[in-house]
């Protein structure tokens, strides 16, 4: 195979991204395993009747807020600002950013703590506060390290699964300033006591929420380490940063919604640490944010709703499709190169992005339809990854973006549903091309279609021209090698990944025919 | 009469690294409390919620004053400092979950969010009569929500068990942030 010539900035095409990642044997024992632990725990999880039960309600509780998204949006933040929180809607990421950006000023920030938050990887906001001049730093252990790498996360649970303990032993090592030994304890211990110093000095803390209950205003945050509540608890300003379709109407359907998504992502009944916060720091107490802002991100989320990829919304983040899926388990996180991977990746990217990145992601797929099954509340992943194929093959994104909120307008000029922004020029994937995506849409690919589908209609047409094109095949095709054929224009694309078969010296009629004879 | 709700809690907080004791009366529940106190802090200061109800209605604080202990209150101008010291964080909890073994262990004023994460030891003590099935039905406690209620506390959080991570090559590690080592005492009193 041809492999294509890096260039200094491009990115390499997804097929190539793969060939690595399968070469990468380090990546792939680390890939089988955590897929297959997580995996089992989420395959457990679906045969559990209690789960079963919940699977039902956790879908139609998600199914509940997308009828009226923008209401219970306005109800949240009604009930927010009543407790004392501060409301900010940012319908893109460069609003996200300023938005932080402008309350770490105001707060005169020079120390930030983060909490694993994909959010705030898909807005980049570390970036931004970091050309700013302030430090962030991540606290989830796996994000620590991938911080430390420069590197995107490769599994949506466990984002540093790829890195082997001698790899993590060298980075930090280079951080701490001092021979760390590959040691899983030692290892710990120095993240503990780097970390520790920063939440104890951080002036700010930024998360994101798992979910977001209506009714009470409460942000609710899972994790395992206690980093959420060092970075939630200690710093005078917290910052949660919350995609719109996070809300739950409800305090009480955290009792289905948790366990489900706790159970179908690492198989634990609860994760360690469940924070329901409800609020700022209140009289009497000494510890908590005194301030405490909350940050909607739309990002081309509400552009979804009516549309059919509107189910994608009801995504918990669970990673379930990730770990079932026979292309995510052999190819692994950054392959996609995205925040998100795997099918859900694969379906978010496209959207989220207005159709400027990973239009080429939709394609990484079997369409096995293992993630349908696997996901908890129901998201038909594998009919939205079809779909968006069909809509990806027109230049622009797959849907029309959405309004501005109601009563709220676009602020501060960014416009509704504003990705990294297309600029002048023509979005990446102008005539269907994405980075590896062959032209097969330019005008004369679609003219060739065309024929080559008229001219094959007509000959299967009648009986006779199907008997004839069916024995030219066979006569023809047991006269070159396999290898031969493999290359022959039409066959190329098919013919790259799968064996080519040899055709059958006698068609089935032939064979039929002759056991007729013999009075069979 | 097995009490299977007691014993359900404490196989599973067992079987997620965390050690239960009880139902104990409340005064084998402190004697044990000044007992794992001092294995835990080993000389150092036991930090206390000193406003937490459970701590209070047993008057837990004192208790551990009275053994000799150095007792941390959030009172204590020092606190933030002296807390990075402390071997031991004492709360209480609102309550207890068999189905997860957890506890929901409520701030407020005299019971910091600090207690129960920056000492690397925690124990938490719970009354038997608050203990529940599972976190949906624990959650009900604050229902029905009223428009203006504001019952929550500003930050309720569900422990179970130790501090953990798998991050490195997926094998499980105790103690990354949060304390390592967790102890729940159940107190036989119904607590309401």
């Amino acid at each position: 195979m041809s492999v294509r010539p890096a260039e200094a900035a491009a990115r390499l095409s997804l097929a190539d991204r793969a060939r690595r990642a399968i070469g990468d044997t380090d990546l792939q024992t680390a890939l089988a395993k955590v897929t297959a632990a997580l995996g089992a725990e989420g395959t457990a999880a679906r045969t559990d009747p209690d789960m079963i039960e919940k699977r039902r309600r956790g879908a139609a509780i998600r199914r509940e807020v997308l009828a009226d998204l923008d209401g219970w949006l306005d109800r949240l933040q009604a009930r927010l600002e009543s407790i004392g929180v501060t409301v900010h809607r940012a319908a893109g990421p460069d609003e996200a950013r300023r938005i932080v950006l402008d309350i770490a000023r105001a707060e005169g920030v020079r120390l930030a703590v983060k909490s694993k938050s994909m959010a705030t990887e898909e807005v980049h906001l570390n970036a931004a506060l970091e050309a700013d001049g302030v430090e962030v730093v991540e606290t989830d252990l796996g994000e620590y390290i991938i911080q430390l790498a420069r590197e995107m996360p490769s599994h949506i649970i466990a984002p540093a699964v790829h890195k082997t303990v001698p790899q993590v032993a060298r980075l930090f090592t280079e951080a701490a300033g001092r021979e760390l030994p590959s040691e899983r304890g030692a290892l710990c211990a120095f993240a503990r006591e780097r970390l520790r110093s920063k939440f104890l000095a951080a002036d700010m803390g930024i998360s994101g929420a798992n979910f977001v209950t209506v009714d009470t205003g409460t942000i609710v945050l899972v994790t395992n380490e206690g980093n959420g509540r060092m970075c939630t608890s200690l710093p005078r300003v917290h910052v949660a940063v919350m995609p719109v379709e996070k809300v739950l109407p409800r305090f009480e359907d955290l009792g289905v919604l948790l366990p489900l998504l706790t159970r179908t992502a690492t198989g634990q009944r609860l994760s360690t640490y469940v924070s329901m916060i409800t609020g700022p720091r209140r009289p009497g107490e000494i510890d908590g944010p005194e301030r405490l802002h909350v940050v909607f991100l739309d990002h081309n989320r509400r552009s979804l709703l009516g549309t059919p990829y509107e189910e994608m919304l009801c995504c918990v983040r669970c990673g379930a499709c990730l770990n079932v899926c026979p292309v995510y388990r052999r190819i692994g996180g950054h392959a996609y190169d995205a925040v998100y991977s795997g099918p859900m990746g694969a379906v978010l990217t496209p959207l989220l992005s207005g159709g400027t990145e990973g239009r080429d992601l939709p394609d990484a797929s079997s369409l096995c339809g293992a993630c349908s099954e696997a996901c908890p509340v129901g998201i038909p992943l594998a009919d939205l990854l079809v779909r968006l194929r069909a809509d990806l093959r027109t230049p622009g994104p797959a849907v029309p973006p959405a309004p501005p909120w109601p009563g709220h307008g676009p602020d501060g000029g960014a416009a509704p549903g504003s990705g990294p922004a297309p600029a002048s020029g023509e979005p990446v994937g102008v005539a269907g091309d994405a980075p590896g995506r062959p032209s097969d849409s330019g005008p004369a690919a679609r003219a060739a279609r065309r024929l080559g589908f008229s001219a094959w209609a007509r000959l299967w047409a009648s009986p006779a021209g199907y008997r004839l094109s069916n024995a030219a095949v066979r006569r023809l095709g047991r006269l070159a090698p396999p290898a031969v054929v493999r290359r022959t224009p039409l066959v190329k694309g098919w013919g790259e990944g799968r064996d080519i078969p040899l055709p059958a010296t006698r068609s089935f009629r032939q064979r039929l025919a002759d056991r007729q004879k013999d009075g069979w | 009469m097995t009490d299977e709700l007691a014993r359900r809690f404490a196989e599973v907080l067992t079987a997620v690294g965390g050690r239960a004791h009880g139902p104990l009366p409340a005064d084998e529940a402190l004697d044990l409390l000044v007992q794992l106190c001092r294995e835990r802090s080993n000389g150092t200061a036991v930090a206390v919620s000193t406003g937490d109800p459970v701590v209070q209605k047993l008057g837990a604080a004192d208790k551990l004053a009275a053994s000799g202990l150095d007792v941390l209150r959030p009172d204590d101008v020092f606190w933030r400092e002296r807390l990075a010291e402390a071997g031991v964080g004492v709360t209480g909890a609102v309550t207890a979950l068999a189905a997860s073994g957890s506890v929901g262990v409520a701030c407020g004023p005299g019971a910091p969010r600090a207690t129960s994460l920056v000492p690397p030891a925690h124990i938490c003590l719970v009354f038997r009569g608050t203990m529940v099935a599972d976190l949906g039905e624990g959650l009900l406690r604050w229902a029905p929500i009223a428009a203006d209620d504001t019952a929550l506390p500003s930050n309720l959080v569900w422990v179970s068990g130790p501090s953990r991570s798998a991050d490195l090559e997926l094998v499980l590690t105790v103690g990354v942030h949060g304390p390592g080592s967790v102890d729940v005492i159940v107190v036989e009193e119904d607590g309401g």
